[in-house]
């Protein structure tokens, strides 16, 4: 296949399944962090916070001194199953996850946070549970935050580098994600095909950046 | 048959101490704001889950502390109005009042609901948003929610405060009508209004600063005040001279 063909599939699949993750863990933890009290609560928000503002290269750092084959984690995994994440798509996948979950936290614990509280008490006077009261009141009412969450964490994960590199290595072919492919092209000289998919992103970016914008907003049942 | 409860929750800067029964009547908690009365209610929902105390709703321990139960508001059986109403802003009229019959069969949930909307004469709203309508509108969906359960207790928190002063005499006439025709459910109002009061309630608690300092029937504690407190309080001429006395 055309290596560039290859590397802008390889991103859709890395960012997508990165954002699948992204929806159900980023919202967990905001649904935590915006409706209850409990200790630890902010050293949870600043763990899940930290990689928005640690260089992507720790963040790869920590993951492969966690799951590298003779990683705190990744010994055993290895030991037990013969697998490491190592060089594969998958550590892309999971570099891309934990960079941009921030993103989903951020947006969604605000959005979650917007809700009014009198209408979570009504519901439950009413007779539903939580989990019921969340999906019929919560999410419906954050629920134009929560994309606006999702796209951010899309465009970010979409755009992991540092991370990866460090994790799921630049093998063409392989691993080689749109921007790998970018630092490969430039680093070779082929400034051509760097160019094609530098203004792929550029534009794919703004229009995500424009749509999150836009959902953000405007009212959740307008 | 009826409520009862003592509760005894100690905030900052603020205690809140009462016990007080009642029976199927309309019941009137009265006094100024931050006097314990939404506190009040929130506890007998179970909303407001700290102090001491108990609450017993027809025979039934709703909490109690020293029997260490707390059933939660999903459990109580309670319908109730919040002062700021707390329509679903993404559901219509119509979904808003089905919303509240949780647990009653979908197709008896449908005629109850119809009846309801002709009740407080909503027709034409069904599939309007709460935006869409007009605030003496969204108070009767707000009651027409609390009530299509059959709860074994409603609770008023200042329901009409966002009205002004026809329409909140128009829903005052709505309300008792339908619950003394109607429904006749057990009924506590929350109120800073002395006119309110005086016209609605069976019985009245005057409330200060966390205590009942005074309670009997409207035409008794109003003629009758115990103390210069609850005469400020219930002093009619005073608060409202333009509609009474002119």
């Amino acid at each position: 296949m055309e290596p560039v063909l290859f590397s802008i599939g390889l991103s859709l699949k890395v960012a997508l399944v990165a954002t699948f993750f992204v929806i159900i863990f980023g919202c967990a933890f905001a649904y935590l962090l915006a409706q209850k009290s409990f200790p630890g609560k902010e050293v949870l928000d600043v763990c899940l916070t930290l990689p928005l503002v640690l260089p992507p290269t720790v963040t790869g750092y920590i993951l492969l001194v966690l799951l590298g084959v003779n990683g705190v984690l990744g010994k055993y995994i290895y030991a037990l199953t013969g697998y490491t994440i190592l060089f594969t798509w998958q550590a892309a996948a999971l570099c891309s996850f934990i960079v941009s979950m921030p993103l989903m936290v951020k947006t969604a614990r605000a959005a979650f946070e917007s809700v009014d509280i009198r209408l979570i008490q009504a519901s439950f006077t009413m007779g539903y549970s939580e989990v019921q009261t969340f999906f019929r009141i919560m999410l419906p009412l954050a629920r134009r935050g929560l994309l606006a969450g999702t796209i951010l964490s899309f465009a970010r994960a979409l755009g992991e580098f540092g991370a990866t590199l460090m994790l799921a290595g630049n093998i063409p072919g392989k691993t080689d994600t749109m921007p790998l492919a970018i630092y490969a092209d430039v680093a070779s000289g082929e400034w051509s095909r760097a160019w094609g998919m530098v203004l792929l992103f550029i534009l794919m970016s703004a229009a995500f950046l424009y749509a999150a914008n836009k959902l953000a907003g405007r009212q959740a049942w307008a | 048959m009826g409520l009862e409860l003592k509760i005894r929750a100690d905030l900052p800067g603020f205690t809140l101490d009462v016990e007080w029964s009642m029976k199927n009547e309309l019941l009137v908690l009265f006094g100024y704001s931050g006097s314990g009365k939404s506190m009040t209610l929130q506890t007998i929902a179970g909303i407001s889950r700290q102090g001491d105390g108990y609450v017993k709703l027809n025979g039934r321990m709703l909490f109690s502390k020293d029997l260490a139960i707390n059933l939660p508001p999903q459990k109580r059986s309670i319908g109730y109005v919040f002062q700021d109403l707390a329509l679903f802003p993404h559901m219509t009229v119509r979904q808003n009042i089905l919303y509240g019959a949780r647990g009653v069969d979908r197709k008896a949930a449908c005629e109850k609901c119809t009846e309801l909307i002709e009740l407080f004469r909503l027709p034409g709203q069904e599939d309007k948003y709460p935006h869409e309508i007009s605030g003496g509108q969204k108070q009767r969906v707000a009651f027409a929610r609390a009530l299509i359960r059959q709860p074994d207790l409603l609770l008023l928190d200042e329901p009409f405060s966002s009205l002004d002063n026809p329409l909140r005499l128009e829903m005052r006439r709505c309300l008792i009508s339908v619950l003394k025709e109607d429904f006749r459910v057990p009924t506590v109002l929350v109120t800073h209004d002395v006119l309110e009061a005086y016209t609605l309630a069976d019985r009245v608690l005057i409330y200060s600063n966390g205590r009942v300092i005074q309670s009997g029937l409207p035409q008794e504690v109003f003629n009758n005040p115990v103390n210069h407190e609850v005469t400020s309080l219930v002093n009619l001429k005073n608060l409202y001279p333009r509609y009474l006395f002119t």
